[in-house]
């Protein structure tokens, strides 16, 4: 009798959930729907000229094109890449400087003050000395991107990996592990939370930076797009690649989600909160 | 850690002192005891008498001021904290068998402990969904997986319930009279050590004020019986209560 009510219980609370579901998509569909509806409406409105604010159907109609004809994919592929090359070469120095920091402390005193100073300076602004020194082609955009996605999660990964609770660790002295193994097992896990939201939060800072690496002289890629539909006078254009932008930030955001819902068992949420 | 030819764990002339605001608080200040390879020493106390120091201590978490504490050559140690202090990304089944590598793992003493650890069916379950009493269920088998000669407790039954405290305390006498592994028990409780210490020491002023031996005073006990009433109230009275 019990079993049968804990069964109907939970079947009563998946209805619920699925209900809940469905109506925040419902929702976000009303949501989007009186935002093209509005901005339709302006357009039609005459107000602002087609140059200053394309129409809804003109935006689609230049993406579409832009996917029947395969340009969108590959500034896509280009930007994909740099991003995914500096976000890789970021993650290693931050892992191995936050290793660093918290197996030794007094390595940390060393290199935090110019870690500071770089953390406040805009990437934006090396770019002039970043031509000079490693000219136009790809190096110079991909330190743009390390240095935008760096900082989050080297900071993410130092709190995480230096603030592992001691009673924890007193556990794995207690069951005889040694130095390494109270490492491996106590220290890592303890800070894979910290490090994978500190990865979540580069790789959006690493989109986020894209315009600015792609501004130096690039011939492809999401910022190139925008850069050159603005100097085409192509407002449509510039609307598809920051939608895009903002489409493909999602989705890799989704992906980091969701493994930290897997890595934490389910235990957290959202991590942002 | 000094090792001699004994068995069990030799305490001697142990000082130490906390620095709490600028200000000294000694815990011991040459405190000697004995404790035997195959008995239950119970150590009850008031609050801040050092009881957990002493466990610490022992294990090698805290550093003495003076003194030597001395161990039976190869014993090894394990302790069930006063808090569970399980790690949060590992199920029961890995948390018990934490420390002991994958291949290693004994699958028939792990559903044993689970059993009587009353946690079968709780195998997959994380440090989250389990209530306080359950996750100190799970740190007792952790230490017990071990397979420790000596097994310190921080006063491990303090947050389970009545009767899971009973069920835990009669499984303990089992695996002591079983297995003949030893136990230093810290509790509050007087109750507690009377049910089971065959050595019950009492900590006052930083030294052992009084030991007694009950090693022949059979289990279960009664602790309404007349002996058990007298014990309790020269305990008391030794404690300063």
């Amino acid at each position: 009798m019990v079993e049968w009510e804990r069964i109907g219980k939970s079947r009563l609370g998946d209805r619920r959930c699925g209900m809940k579901v469905r109506g925040k998509w419902f929702g976000r569909a009303i949501l989007l729907a009186l935002f093209l509806g509005g901005w339709q409406a302006a357009c039609q409105s005459g107000y602002w000229s087609a140059y200053v604010l394309p129409s809804p159907a003109k935006v689609w109609s230049s993406f579409w094109t832009m996917v029947q004809n395969g340009v969108l994919f590959r500034h896509i592929a280009v930007s994909f890449r740099r991003v995914l090359s500096g976000y890789l070469i970021a993650f290693l120095l931050a892992f191995l400087l936050a290793l660093a920091a918290s197996v030794q402390k007094k390595a940390a005193q060393l290199y935090d003050p110019f870690l500071e100073f770089m953390r406040n300076v805009p990437p934006i602004s090396l770019i002039a000395l970043l031509i000079l020194w490693f000219g136009i082609g790809e190096t110079s955009k991909v330190i743009i991107i390390v240095l935008a996605s760096f900082f989050p999660m080297f900071l993410n990964m130092k709190k995480g990996l230096c603030s592992c609770d001691p009673k924890l660790l007193e556990v794995g002295r207690a069951c005889h592990l040694s130095r390494l193994q109270c490492y491996v097992q106590i220290v890592l896990p303890y800070a894979a939370l910290d490090i994978l939201v500190g990865m979540r939060i580069g790789l959006g800072y690493g989109w986020r930076a894209i315009i600015g690496a792609e501004m130096i002289a690039a011939g492809s890629g999401l910022g190139y797009l925008i850069l050159d539909a603005q100097q085409m006078s192509r407002s449509d254009k510039v609307i598809v690649g920051i939608a895009v932008i903002g489409v493909v930030g999602i989705l890799c955001d989704r992906v980091f989600s969701l493994l930290i819902r897997v890595l934490t068992h389910g235990g957290v949420e959202d991590s942002w909160n | 850690m000094e090792v001699w030819k004994i068995a069990g764990i030799r305490i001697q002339e142990l000082y130490k002192t906390y620095q709490m605001a600028e200000k000294s608080v000694p815990v011991f200040s040459g405190l000697n005891l004995e404790l035997d390879r195959f008995c239950i020493t119970v150590v009850v106390g008031r609050s801040g008498c050092g009881k957990t120091t002493l466990l610490r201590m022992i294990l090698g978490l805290e550093p003495c001021d003076r003194g030597t504490i001395c161990q039976e050559d190869g014993l090894k140690t394990g302790i069930v904290f006063q808090e569970p202090r399980l790690m949060p990304w590992l199920n029961t089944w890995q948390n018990i068998g934490f420390g002991v590598k994958k291949s290693r793992i004994d699958q028939e003493k792990m559903k044993k402990l689970l059993l009587m650890t009353g946690l079968a069916g709780f195998e997959k379950a994380y440090p989250f969904q389990l209530s306080g009493g359950m996750q100190q269920r799970t740190a007792l088998a952790r230490a017990l997986f071990q397979d420790p000669d000596y097994i310190l407790m921080d006063e491990p039954f303090a947050a389970l319930d009545y009767f899971t405290r009973k069920s835990m305390q009669e499984e303990l006498l089992r695996i002591q009279k079983e297995n003949q592994k030893g136990m230093l028990f810290v509790t509050h409780s007087i109750d507690e050590a009377l049910t089971l210490g065959q050595k019950i020491v009492v900590l006052r002023e930083g030294v052992c004020k009084k030991i007694y031996e009950l090693e022949m005073q059979p289990y279960p006990r009664d602790l309404l019986s007349g002996e058990m009433i007298r014990i309790k109230k020269d305990i008391l009275e030794t404690i300063g209560a």
